[in-house]
């Protein structure tokens, strides 16, 4: 990597910071979610477990592009574990009819939903699908499929698969030695042992690259309809994705690799669920091609905006309206921000060399670098 | 030195403390040497007991190459001008500045409060990585319409 690519990446590499959750919300959501699952299980005699799955729990979810720290979707598994025999329509109401139960709850409920059950918070909407075990034993992890419910426009409840578990291991697989890294990074910080370190909790460039394809999406398609869906982004960057150790590099790779796990099986524009490979995630693709062609000119825009029109210019002051433009102007300020803080701390730690006349500030003491001395910038 | 500290003088024990603790005045060759023998591929002249020197600076792997000189005499503060199209290529006027030219296309900047520099000072310590820092911070000024360099106004 060059050095413009390298301190192209610690740019990038913050600007992901700016755009994800914040910890005080991602906390408020999991205690709520935590409450909301001891309260269905409380009330029924059925063994529930509730979990969260989708991108709060892969560490990929993104702030709105109104860049408040609100209106998150926060999507949730109810498993009544061994509710093998339920009906759909038991399986569904059950769940609804006990957070009916509660008026704090009641108050919060959304009409019933296809698949969920949805409750407003402050901040986040959590999406809660009541589901059961598609086999009779549930064991994680090897048997994980569960069976949830799909309320059709007559309204009768049809059967749908998922295997949200089997997801998650997948996306860790994916990115296992620097996520091992990484949560080894922040036991050590925080303390605590490795194996209690919960995915959403740390950040790998893989985790911080789709965040910023999602954020380039959503501004890209704000006025525009087919925008290609998140699990579409996330499983064909994670499928893409090469291990590299700095968001630059991966996005370098995922942009351009992204189109390899594309299939067309005779016709069909295939992306196939990695744990579940008779679901086809593109299959509305098959339906309205506006959708397939969206995303490939999305990605073609992606490229162009996020790796070759920064790096073809030169000035932090040229790079950043064109960054502001594609992933925020709110995140990208504060990023820059943070970046020039740092500068100055480590100038009053005295911990700043200039490289050379031309090779930039720099924290690490070299040959050609000469330290920067404490002093104070006057005039007006 | 150790050896006169044994005197019985305190006078000259006075002396030789200040001997000992203040570097001497460097002179605008030595300057000049100490500043190529660092930067062998910027220009530095002596001419009419001022020193010139002239380089291109970059901030950042992300920045831009800017055109600087500095003239310096013995006990005047060195003069710190950037200059040409890349500075110019806003209306604003950047913080910690002393004069624009926008004829000339300089900018003369103030990197270093007056105590900070004098002639038992070297420039290649001091102003060039000074300068270095200011543009850096020039450059996030630009981007964000923050200076986050700190520093003092006049």
């Amino acid at each position: 990597m060059t050095n413009q690519e390298w301190e192209y990446n610690l740019l990038l590499d913050k600007i992901a910071d700016e755009i994800n959750i914040s910890d005080a919300m991602r906390d408020k959501a999991v205690s709520s979610y935590q409450a909301v699952g001891k309260w269905i299980g409380d009330g029924m005699d059925w063994d529930v477990e509730i979990m969260p799955q989708g991108s709060m729990n892969l560490g990929t979810i993104i702030r709105p592009i109104t860049d408040f720290d609100d209106g998150y979707d926060m999507d949730l598994v109810c498993l009544l574990k061994n509710g093998y025999v339920l009906s759909l329509k038991d399986i569904k109401n059950l769940v609804g009819n006990r957070l009916k139960e509660n008026l704090i709850y009641k108050d919060k409920l959304d009409d019933e939903g296809k698949r969920c059950w949805t409750l407003n918070y402050n901040g986040f909407h959590m999406d809660i699908l009541p589901c059961v075990p598609k086999n009779i034993v549930f064991n994680k992890p090897e048997n994980t499929e569960i069976k949830l419910t799909h309320k059709n426009e007559n309204h009768m409840y049809e059967p749908r698969y998922s295997d949200p578990f089997k997801y998650h291991n997948w996306f860790e697989e994916r990115m296992k030695s620097v996520l091992n890294i990484a949560k080894g990074a922040y036991a050590t910080r925080n303390q605590v042992e490795i194996d209690t370190v919960p995915t959403y909790k740390v950040r790998t460039p893989l985790q911080k690259a789709i965040q910023l394809l999602k954020r380039h999406r959503d501004i890209c398609f704000q006025d525009k309809d087919d925008a290609p869906i998140s699990i579409i982004l996330t499983t064909l960057a994670a499928q893409a994705y090469n291990g590299e150790n700095n968001i630059y590099e991966a996005l370098c790779h995922i942009l351009t690799k992204m189109p390899i796990y594309i299939e067309n099986r005779v016709g069909v524009y295939w992306i196939e669920n990695p744990v579940m490979p008779e679901e086809n995630f593109a299959d509305k693709w098959n339906e309205n091609s506006n959708k397939k062609d969206a995303f490939y000119s999305w990605l073609s825009q992606a490229k162009k905006d996020i790796i070759t029109m920064p790096l073809s210019k030169r000035g932090l002051d040229v790079i950043s309206p064109m960054l502001k433009e594609t992933l925020g102007e709110a995140p990208v300020k504060r990023a820059m921000i943070k970046m020039a803080n740092s500068m100055r701390d480590n100038c009053l730690k005295s911990n700043l060399y200039a490289k050379g006349l031309t090779g930039g500030l720099t924290t690490h003491a070299g040959i050609s670098s000469m330290p920067i001395q404490p002093h104070t910038f006057y005039g007006k | 030195m150790q050896e006169l500290v044994v005197c019985q003088s305190s006078h000259i024990l006075f002396m030789v403390s200040k001997i000992k603790f203040r570097p001497r005045e460097y002179r605008l060759i030595e300057q000049k040497m100490m500043i190529l023998n660092q930067y062998p591929d910027s220009e530095c002249d002596i001419s009419n007991n001022k020193l010139l020197w002239k380089g291109n600076l970059c901030p950042n792997p992300l920045s831009r190459i800017y055109q600087v000189k500095i003239e310096y005499t013995i006990h005047k503060r060195p003069q710190v001008i950037v200059y040409g199209d890349c500075i110019f290529n806003t209306e604003l006027m950047p913080p910690h500045v002393f004069k624009i030219d926008r004829v000339k296309k300089e900018i003369n900047i103030c990197v270093h409060l007056p105590a900070e520099f004098n002639s038992h000072i070297l420039i290649v310590k001091t102003i060039i990585p000074w300068t270095i820092e200011w543009l850096y911070f020039y450059e996030m000024w630009l981007a964000t319409g923050e200076w986050c360099g700190g520093g003092h106004s006049c």
